[in-house]
This record gives structure tokens, C-alpha cells and sequence, in this order.
């Protein structure tokens, strides 16, 4: 899943310098929608590499599909079913549409040595995913540290970009755990 | 310390309704009891069997002015409290196997659950403390391994003369927590032969290790030390006494 985003980011970041290169593409005029077909025909793309995260923006419009996996079993083929997908205008902005970095995102670090758990119980959906919302008092995940729980809270408003670490995985104390788009 | 007692009949989960309590800004020592829970709960969402009148089962409000990283050890210091609380009162021979679960005869009798969250007053932790008083009511899939104060010293304990005791334990002990986190350690040492010396196969999130345990961390970490001489830290995880050495 991780590869797979990785590969996901990696495209979106091409796609963001190739945008750079070729700032303005004449002969199309700009639209704020994708009709049903281009959606599906996007959707088909994502999924035929295993994608379960994709996220595509530019000045006028932004993209993101994402897959559900795991807990609910998701009968295979349909691809317009287990794909959900959202289009959402922007409002026209002429500021030039950064590539994906690390850099300027809010990091949730652990405030403790311990084990990190991205939901309440193997049985729960995670707290948070990627591309979801989150308010200061969103509680994020779990550090577990000598059968104490501790339920981390965001601390900002934004959006989940990054997810740095595996649920289960031991963490250090000041480790980024997540980052946020502010 | 003080203790305000909150006492439910029925209650879902005593540490979800202390955690609700301490968000709207109850203080250090408010104390949940019930004597039938419908969801109690376990580490990682597993159940804690919580039959009416069968067990003690009460979770402890705490607002803990301590370092950080040593916040941790109150769930071993809650161990010490319920080790001595068997020990002197029921006269029995408890052990405590890493982290917090107290054992008889290396059945279980109680178990501990702590909690932490943020709240508008600070950082809460609330510790959920599970103690079996009768096996009567145990499902077939606990019988084995669980035991109660009942089948081992024979008297039949009422939920509430338990709790008073186990508080007037708990409020000693974490008065010395807050004075000196670090006195936990020795403590715990001395009450448990899971310190040094045991051993032991511990699953980890994400792996199971094997190997013989060495001592403690100062914030209360297991040391184990494998048979290649390198030693795994263990901040989270389920440790297993192995009857032989591999």
C-alpha cells in the first residue's frame, strides 16, 4: 500500500513538473469538471495499477480517487463501484500549483517512546486516513507504551497528506507520525 | 490523594465514562465502579469478561504532574497496588508478569487497562483495573487461565470492601509516583519474577521475539536479552513464559 502510494506521489509530482515546464496548454479551453466518462476512464487507470490513493490538481480543477481496502470485502471488477470518486472545482487561482513535499506540513510527532497503532482495535477502521480532515482535538492514532494508551490528537487543522509510519511499528520519541496540510 | 466515587449499576465501559468525565473536567481521583460492565474492555479492543457482582471492576481518574515519559509507569505502579492488595489483605502469593498483569499460580486474576488523553484541564489518564472476585461466571475460554480471589483464598470478597482497600493501596502508591516516578521501578522488581531472568516469547506488533528477560528501563520498558547477546527493548507487547530455554 505504501509502495503504491509512493508510485502514486511519484506520478503526481511528474505530472506537477511537466505542468511547470508547459505552463499554459492552448487549443483546449480550461474547464472546472471532468464529465462521467473521462472520471471512469481516470478510475480505470488508477485502479489497473493498484493504486488506493491518487490525487491530481491543477488551477482549475482537483482529483482524488481513492480505494477502499481491507474490512469491507469489495467484490472484484466493477471499477466505477469500489472507486470512489470526487471532483471538486477550485476557485481559479493563477499561483503555480507546488509539487508534493514534505516540506511546509504540520508533522504529528510521538510525544513518547512506544508502539504506534493507526486504530482502535484490529477490527476498527483506522482513526484517520489519507485525504481526510482533521481539527485540533482529531485524535489521530495511538502510541501504546506500557499498556497505556495514549490517543494523539492532531493539533491543527488541515489535511492528512503523509502518514509515515506502519501500524504496529515501534516509535521514537519527537517521531513524525503524520503530516498535515495546513 | 482524595477519591470521588461514581458508582453505576450497568455501565458500558468504566474507562469510557471516566474518560467522558475527565473531557468535561473531572478531577484527579474520581473513581467509575459498576458492578456489571457491557463492554468492558482489554488492550487493543479485546473483551474483559465483566459479569455482574463476578468482578471489581473500576477505573481511576488521574491528572498526573509528572515527565512525560515516565507517565508510563503508572500502569506497573497499579500492578504494585493490586500485588500488595492480594498479598495483604487475601493472603495470597501474586505474581506480576510484565506489564501489569497480576497473577496467581500464573492464572491471571486482574488485569489493567490505563488510558491517556488530552483534556481542556491538562493530560488525563484514566486506569481501568479489572479484578476477578469469583470464577463462577468465567466463559469456558478464560476458565483455565483466569482465576479469582474466591477459588484462591477461599473467602467470598464483596466488590465494595474491595475497592476500599485496593484505593487506600493505589492513593499510597501514587503519592510516591509523584513524588519520585523512578522508586516504581525497584518496586516492581521486587514483587515480580518476570524482572530478570525469565523466559520469555513476547509478541510485538510487529514481530515475536524470544529470549530471557534483563531488567527494566527507566520508563518501565522490558529488556530482553536473546540468545545472539543482543538485548530488544519492549515498549508494547504480550510476553509468554517459556518453560524452556530455546
Amino acid at each position: 500500500m505504501s509502495e503504491n502510494l509512493a508510485s502514486a506521489m511519484a506520478e503526481e509530482k511528474s505530472e506537477a513538473r511537466r505542468r511547470k515546464s508547459a505552463p499554459k496548454v492552448t487549443g483546449e479551453p480550461s474547464r472546472a469538471s471532468l464529465n462521467m466518462g473521462e472520471l471512469r476512464e481516470l478510475a480505470e487507470l488508477v485502479n489497473e495499477h493498484g493504486f488506493t490513493d491518487f490525487e491530481f490538481e491543477n488551477a482549475n480543477i482537483r482529483v482524488r480517487l481513492s480505494k477502499a481496502t481491507g474490512v469491507h470485502a469489495v467484490p472484484a471488477a466493477p471499477v466505477a463501484a469500489p472507486v470512489a470518486a470526487t471532483a471538486e472545482s477550485v476557485t481559479a487561482e493563477s499561483a503555480p500549483v507546488a509539487a508534493e513535499s514534505d516540506e511546509g506540513l504540520f508533522k504529528i510527532t510521538s510525544p513518547i517512546v512506544g508502539t504506534f497503532y493507526r486504530a482502535p482495535s484490529p477490527d476498527k477502521d483506522p482513526y484517520v486516513k489519507e485525504g481526510d480532515k482533521v481539527s485540533e482535538a482529531t485524535v489521530v492514532c495511538i502510541v501504546e507504551a506500557m499498556k497505556l494508551m495514549n490517543e494523539i490528537q492532531a493539533e491543527t487543522t488541515g489535511e492528512v497528506v503523509r502518514i509515515y509510519v506502519e501500524n504496529g511499528q515501534p516509535v521514537e520519541f519527537g517521531q513524525p507520525l503524520f503530516g498535515i496540510k495546513r | 490523594m482524595n477519591f470521588t466515587i461514581l458508582r453505576f449499576d450497568t455501565i458500558n465501559s468504566t474507562n469510557t465514562e471516566a474518560l467522558k468525565q475527565a473531557r468535561r473536567g473531572a478531577a484527579e481521583g474520581l473513581t467509575i465502579v459498576a458492578r456489571r460492565q457491557t463492554a468492558g474492555r482489554g488492550r487493543h479492543g479485546r473483551t474483559w469478561v465483566s459479569a455482574e457482582n463476578s468482578g471489581l471492576y473500576a477505573s481511576i481518574l488521574l491528572r498526573p504532574q509528572v515527565e512525560t515519559r515516565f507517565v508510563p509507569l503508572i500502569t506497573l505502579m497499579s500492578a504494585i497496588a493490586v500485588f500488595d492488595l492480594l498479598r495483604e489483605n487475601y493472603d495470597l502469593k501474586p505474581d506480576i508478569k510484565w506489564v501489569n498483569d497480576v497473577l496467581i499460580g500464573e492464572k491471571k486474576i486482574c488485569g489493567i487497562l490505563a488510558e491517556l488523553t488530552e483534556t481542556n484541564d491538562g493530560t488525563a489518564v484514566v486506569v481501568g483495573i479489572g479484578i476477578n472476585l469469583k470464577s463462577s461466571a468465567f466463559p469456558p475460554e478464560i476458565a483455565s487461565t483466569a482465576t479469582s480471589i474466591e477459588s484462591e483464598s477461599g473467602t467470598k470478597p464483596a466488590a465494595p470492601e474491595v475497592l476500599d482497600r485496593l484505593l487506600g493501596f493505589f492513593g499510597y502508591f501514587y503519592d510516591r509516583f509523584t513524588d519520585d516516578p523512578a522508586f516504581v521501578i525497584g518496586e516492581w522488581a521486587s514483587r515480580s519474577s518476570y524482572f530478570r531472568g525469565k523466559n520469555v516469547r513476547v509478541a510485538t506488533g510487529g514481530e515475536t521475539i524470544e529470549g530471557v528477560t534483563d531488567g527494566l528501563e527507566d520508563n518501565g520498558a522490558l529488556r530482553v536479552r536473546r540468545v545472539d547477546g543482543s538485548v530488544t527493548i519492549i515498549q508494547a507487547g504480550d510476553v509468554e513464559r517459556l518453560r524452556h530455554a530455546r
